[in-house]
């Protein structure tokens, strides 16, 4: 494979296969500090497949021109509704089964529920790619701007701001890759190499878990280092090293992942639908299910994400929402512009 | 082009070991303990199970309570599930007035926000609304920033040299709803 078209296999085996994993730490996330297997699945997991979204998130942003003119529909618009969306079926939820709810009171736009901060930062990232690269040594900036935010308290989830620039890196390298045309670089890495890359990931993923009920939480990159008990220093390496993990196991998945048609094509290519359903049920799951043993969690959470991965997945579902996303936008809009 | 990627995946080696250097080395040790909410945790040195939260800013427990040494006291929960939710910090406890003082002051920040402050005079239980968007993933951060920390050897009441303030007997948190 010389060049990655427009809508390759590649590419679409890749988001599939991340977000089977974003579904699966999403699911497993309430228990990820009470039981050792969990944890080590949600430690590595975490390690890589945001980085890894955000890099072909960043691959995929062909214009930055065009980027910031469809960013308000694509992103900020789907962002608003479904973060409305999100808190009306906390709120019902809630009161159906306690019969009260201040999820409502508590709404905030500018700080993002659960795993919709994605839809935030991938808006700002795509506004203001344009401005970004103005600055000289961009990318290297951003490196440095990735290690010293931790340092500050103030970045935490409001507007995502953590987040937005420690992984601002990713996006940018995946912008650059496809601009420079590097990515036969990175697809010159042999299978061998990319499977160790995957068994040390495992490694430090056993031996983040095995350390703490909660260190797994410096993987969600908004909390300052100081807030998770380390120092400034100590929190500098680690995330380096984390991202840097991160990094590798990116290169890694482009070099495992075949770059031909299999099931996960179809769960790439409808992973928007899959990626803003699975909260649902989810959120369910952790509500119902809380004081299940281990095993019972792992055994039914895996049956539960194999239905909603299938079901969510399916091109009709996809369709539903592009005409329901459709229907707001020729509302708020008074004429959609034409891209 | 291969002979790079050899050297890359010697890096992550590294990588991994010196996350095993820092793991042996203790600079992990220091990560929040699970706290379930509406547990009790009490200062008392006969049950304490208090210390494990306990950041900077703590004397020894006494018998009954736990002083407050300084002019700030921190402590560190992991709240399971709390996403969301609007909590409520109690505490009981009472303050040291030696010197005069009509009360201390406290300050209650949460993740760096403040969110309460607190006249402390008797022994009482105080509390603390703390909105959800402190409270983020769960981990919280709780400072108490006292006003008016006095040694009872600075007012001659005694040779006891630490800066007390509070004395804390026991905390809750609490989801509001």
């Amino acid at each position: 494979m010389s060049d990655i078209n427009e809508r390759s296999y590649l590419l679409d085996n890749l988001k599939g296969l991340l977000i089977v994993f974003v579904v699966i730490g999403h699911f497993f996330d309430v228990w990820a500090s009470k039981y050792f297997n969990i944890r080590f699945i949600y430690t590595f997991i975490y390690l890589f497949h945001m980085p890894c979204f955000i890099f072909i998130s960043g691959y995929l942003t062909k214009d930055p021109e065009k980027s910031r003119g469809n960013a308000f529909e694509n992103l900020l618009v789907p962002y608003i509704v479904m973060s409305v969306l999100w808190k009306t079926y906390c709120t019902i939820f809630s009161i159906v089964l306690h019969g009260y709810s201040s999820k409502l009171l508590t709404f905030s736009i500018l700080n993002p529920a659960y795993g919709l901060w994605y839809l935030q930062a991938l808006f700002i990232w795509r506004y203001f790619l344009k401005d970004i690269l103005r600055i000289k040594y961009t990318l290297l900036v951003s490196i440095l701007l990735s290690l010293l935010v931790g340092t500050v308290n103030e970045f935490g989830t409001v507007l995502s701001m953590s987040r937005v620039i420690v992984y601002l890196p990713f996006f940018l390298a995946g912008y650059y890759v496809r601009h420079k045309n590097y990515l036969p670089e990175i697809l010159s890495i042999s299978k061998k190499h990319a499977w160790i890359i995957v068994f040390i990931t495992g490694c430090v993923a056993f031996l983040l878990s095995l350390q703490s009920n909660s260190l797994f939480r410096f993987l969600f990159y908004y909390n300052s280092y100081h807030l998770l008990g380390l120092n400034n220093v100590v929190g500098i390496i680690t995330r380096a090293m984390t991202l840097f993990v991160g990094l590798m196991m990116t290169a890694a998945l482009f070099k495992i992942l075949p770059d031909k048609q299999t099931k996960l094509v179809a769960i790439g290519r409808n992973s928007m639908v899959v990626y803003i359903g699975h909260f649902y049920i989810a959120y369910y799951f952790h509500n119902m299910f809380y004081n299940l043993t281990e095993f019972n969690i792992l055994l039914l959470g895996s049956f539960l994400i194999f239905i909603t991965i299938l079901f969510l997945s399916l091109d009709s579902i996809s369709n539903i929402y592009n005409k329901f996303i459709n229907n707001i936008l020729n509302i708020i809009f008074i004429k959609r512009p034409i891209h | 082009m291969p002979k790079i990627w050899t050297w890359l995946v010697i890096m992550l080696t590294i990588v991994a070991s010196v996350f095993s250097f820092l793991i042996y080395s203790g600079k992990y040790d220091k990560p929040a303990s699970v706290y379930t909410l509406g547990d009790s945790v009490s200062y008392y040195k006969t049950e304490d199970n208090a210390r494990k939260y306990m950041l900077a800013g703590w004397s020894r427990q006494e018998k009954g309570y736990t002083w407050t040494d300084g002019n700030e006291a921190s402590m560190l929960f992991d709240v399971q599930n709390a996403g969301d939710k609007n909590l409520l910090l109690q505490i009981r406890a009472f303050a040291y007035l030696g010197g005069g003082l009509p009360c201390q002051t406290i300050d209650v920040h949460v993740n760096e926000i403040k969110t309460a402050s607190w006249k402390i005079t008797d022994e009482a239980w105080y509390e603390a609304e703390i909105p959800y968007t402190a409270v983020g993933d769960g981990l919280l951060k709780i400072k108490f920033v006292i006003s008016d920390p006095t040694s009872p050897k600075d007012i001659g009441q005694s040779t006891d040299e630490r800066k007390l303030g509070i004395a804390v007997k026991e905390l809750i948190i609490n989801v509001i709803d």
